[in-house]
């Protein structure tokens, strides 16, 4: 059975629904959205490994759809790391922050559909990009200390 | 609170809400764990967000190891 019981999706809907009178603060409440999101990216990620091995019935990931599947799952988990971050170090966080966590998780969400079904949605190059963007200084410093380290 | 932060909350638990459907009773335990810490009156504490941070970490390190 694969179907998710509609009442309990009511029920999420109804414990979700009722958000705004929840966490009384704007920085408990966009705590919770990381949370949430946090949970998503759990659900989708998890069973990507076993995927990727072949282990899924009729899905074959080329090494290309590999690399741009890893390429945007360290994306999402670099800005989770950095909204991490600041959590625990007591720090606000900012809507922005989260609603850029939002969208590149919904790209790599996307994507992942895609490239399970042999397509290769844009969604993935936008991540990929976002990536290659957000973080060019960044990960060019950290590349050549790897090679240098080598 | 300023319309960007209203759009960031309600984006995050629809994006919960709509893995439910795509994925099924898989995913139920983890947006079970969400919407209780939603229920919360002071949003989920730092040792929840810890917990899941750590869940997230693993599976990104599995799927770069893939």
């Amino acid at each position: 059975m694969t179907k998710c019981k509609p009442h309990a999706r009511y029920a999420a809907l109804a414990a979700l629904a009722s958000l705004a009178a929840c966490a009384s603060s704007g920085q408990g409440k966009l705590k919770q959205s990381v949370y949430d999101i946090d949970s998503a990216y759990h659900v989708v990620a998890e069973p990507m490994p076993d995927v990727m091995a072949g282990k899924l019935p009729g899905v074959t990931l080329t090494n290309a759809e590999k690399t741009l599947v890893k390429s945007a799952s360290q994306t999402v988990f670099n800005e989770i790391t950095s909204l991490e971050a600041s959590i625990e170090g007591g720090k606000s966080i900012t809507a922005t922050a989260v609603s850029a966590l939002e969208t590149d998780f919904a790209s790599f969400e996307t994507c992942w559909t895609g490239v399970k079904a042999g397509q290769q949605p844009s969604a993935c190059a936008d991540i990929a990009t976002t990536a290659t963007t957000t973080n060019a200084t960044t990960t060019t410093t950290t590349t050549t200390t790897t090679i240098a380290g080598n | 609170m300023d319309v960007t932060e209203i759009g960031a909350i309600a984006s995050a638990a629809s994006a919960v809400l709509a893995l439910i459907e795509k994925y099924g009773p898989e995913a139920w335990v983890t947006i079970k764990e969400a919407v209780e810490t939603t229920k919360s009156t002071t949003g989920p504490t730092l040792a929840e967000i810890e917990a899941i941070y750590a869940r997230c970490k693993a599976d990104n390190a599995a799927i770069q190891a893939s």
